[in-house]
């Protein structure tokens, strides 16, 4: 069981299709006259350097697991606390636009901190719901400027940027609130790079595992370069594509590029040995 | 080993635009942040943003940064 | 019909910026819009003034209580005492085409704020098809319960409210209630379009 539907799905069938997690009130009454600068803290502040800091890499280097599994621990309660994620497939994500609004594109921060992509190559990300129209406030998370999506151009882009080869993902902003439609791959993001470098939970795999029919699978290896989660080989003995299920984050991204329709996804919980592997 | 990196934040003055380590780093190691925290109402200006070494567990040592800088800003010791 | 998004690119027409950066935005509620809408509109009289009231009197009273209430609102909300999340939601609508719920959701909230301060309340869907609001504890109810009046129709109130900011907004809707107080513990408005 996804523990995150354990606790906020409330009957919808995962707590990402729960509108009451993506709603919220506009107001709140205005505490003083004029809006105090920079008086409270970024409820947005997203990317940055890293979430595990040189103290964890130095932990890592002397073989101290006891350290290690503590700051792990740590960095894990704080992000499921305020900003995690966690990967749905793109039919999911074309769902979801159907009961968030508004949706809006605009730059990624971790790309910007990672490569320092130019606002201009790096709109490839979407924030979603009430936060949106105080955009304003914090400038920096939204670098680059916003533009407003229908849920039918949100689709559109979505398809674009899977297409393209990015995972997407779900993330909080103070857990259970999603704000978040991100379009991610390794290196570059920080939830892949976090949780597949570290092994630190950040990204949650998704609600299915990606397999592969022997039988309808051609060879032609166009799936291979789709994972982002080191799940995906080729196996040139047999001329198959071959998928480590217990590595797969069941984002589909192989699926959806295979002609063959060679490639299906499974209910992670119809599989005893990975309904528990998140 | 871990990688030590320095940067000289006087020689490094505009990273973001520059960031020239930052794509030929073949595992990108560096990142840029800033030095004043998120701004309220404003994008903080990119004099502001500067670079380090995160990723330290990543750096082979191969130096290319080293070299590509035009700065000379970085330095990489083990 | 597409809008022919090339990838990673913004669309430059579209595009909003900061417009002056550094000036601080007002987002939230204004007080003086609460001040006024209190001053002018006082629950505790008009509670006392249903007494004796026949039926037709009483849904009528609370009923223009309502529609006053949100038409001062809006008036001071669109005027005096705007806000700049205002301003971007209608930005917004304008971009997309779309709406509802926010230019609705923004009046709705911003009486309930304006002339009943105290209540507990929560948005619990809002999608462009449906608004969910829950309101938990209200001074309308409290009031009743002091001046010993029961069973009053005080959903009259609140409905002609949201039908006024409705007309404001020009979205067709329809509003359900599946949860009354004090049967249930709140009222629960099922705004549709």
């Amino acid at each position: 069981m996804c523990v995150w539907c354990d606790q906020f799905a409330a009957g919808y069938e995962r707590w990402y299709f729960n509108p009451a997690n993506y709603a919220r009130r506009l107001y709140k009454i205005r505490k003083e006259a004029a809006e105090a600068l920079g008086a409270e803290a970024n409820p947005q502040e997203a990317g940055g350097m890293a979430i595990l800091g040189r103290e964890f890499l130095e932990a890592r280097e002397r073989n101290d697991y006891e350290a290690m599994e503590r700051m792990k621990r740590e960095a894990e309660q704080v992000s499921w606390g305020t900003h995690f994620g966690q990967v749905i497939t793109l039919d999911e994500a074309l769902k979801v636009t159907d009961i968030i609004y508004p949706i809006s594109l605009m730059t990624c921060a971790c790309r910007r901190s990672m490569v320092g992509l130019p606002d201009e190559e790096n709109f490839t990300c979407m924030g979603m719901g009430p936060g949106m129209y105080k955009w304003e406030r914090w400038p920096d998370t939204y670098r680059g400027g916003v533009h407003f999506l229908t849920p039918d151009e949100a689709k559109e882009a979505l398809t674009k940027l899977n297409k393209r080869g990015l995972v997407q993902t779900i993330a909080t902003f103070g857990t259970p609130y999603l704000a978040g439609l991100c379009n991610c791959d390794y290196p570059d993001c920080g939830f892949i790079r976090t949780v597949l470098d570290f092994g630190v939970r950040v990204l949650w795999r998704g609600h299915y595992v990606a397999k592969v029919d022997p039988e309808l699978c051609n060879g032609c290896a166009n799936c291979v370069a789709r994972c982002q989660f080191r799940a995906l080989s080729f196996a040139p003995t047999r001329n198959k594509a071959y998928i480590d299920e217990f590595q797969c984050f069941g984002c589909g991204l192989c699926a959806t590029e295979c002609d063959q329709e060679a490639i299906t996804l499974v209910e992670r919980a119809s599989l005893p040995s990975l309904a528990n592997v998140w | 080993m871990l990688a030590t990196i320095t940067v000289d934040d006087e020689k490094c003055n505009d990273p973001l635009s520059c960031r020239k380590c930052l794509l030929i780093c073949p595992t990108h190691v560096l990142g840029l942040g800033t030095d004043v925290g998120p701004q309220k109402f404003r994008e903080t200006d990119p004099s502001h943003f500067i670079l380090r070494g995160v990723r330290f567990d990543k750096c082979t040592g191969c130096m290319d940064c080293v070299e590509v800088c035009p700065q000379n800003a970085i330095q990489v010791s083990f | 019909m597409t809008m022919g998004w090339k990838y990673a690119k913004p669309i430059r027409e579209k595009l909003m910026t900061v417009e002056e950066p550094g000036k601080p935005l007002p987002f939230d509620a204004d007080r003086g819009l609460v001040e006024e809408v209190t001053a002018r509109f006082d629950i505790k009289a008009l509670v006392e003034s249903l007494k004796g009231k026949d039926k037709k009197g009483t849904r009528e009273a609370l009923e223009g209580f309502g529609k006053e209430v949100m038409k001062l609102t809006i008036e001071l909300a669109d005027g005096k005492y705007i806000d700049r999340t205002g301003e971007m939601l209608e930005r917004v609508a304008k971009q997309t085409g779309i709406s509802f719920p926010h230019r609705l959701e923004r009046y709705v909230e911003l009486s309930i704020l304006a002339s009943r301060p105290t209540d507990r309340w929560n948005i619990a869907k809002a999608t462009t098809k449906e608004l969910v609001l829950q309101v938990s504890s209200c001074v309308v109810q409290k009031a009743m319960e002091e001046a010993g009046l029961k069973d009053l129709p005080c959903k009259g109130m609140c409905l002609a409210s949201f039908e006024t900011a409705a007309g404001k907004t020009g979205d067709k809707i329809k509003i359900e209630m599946a949860k009354t107080m004090p049967r249930d513990g709140m009222c629960e408005f099922l705004i549709s379009v």
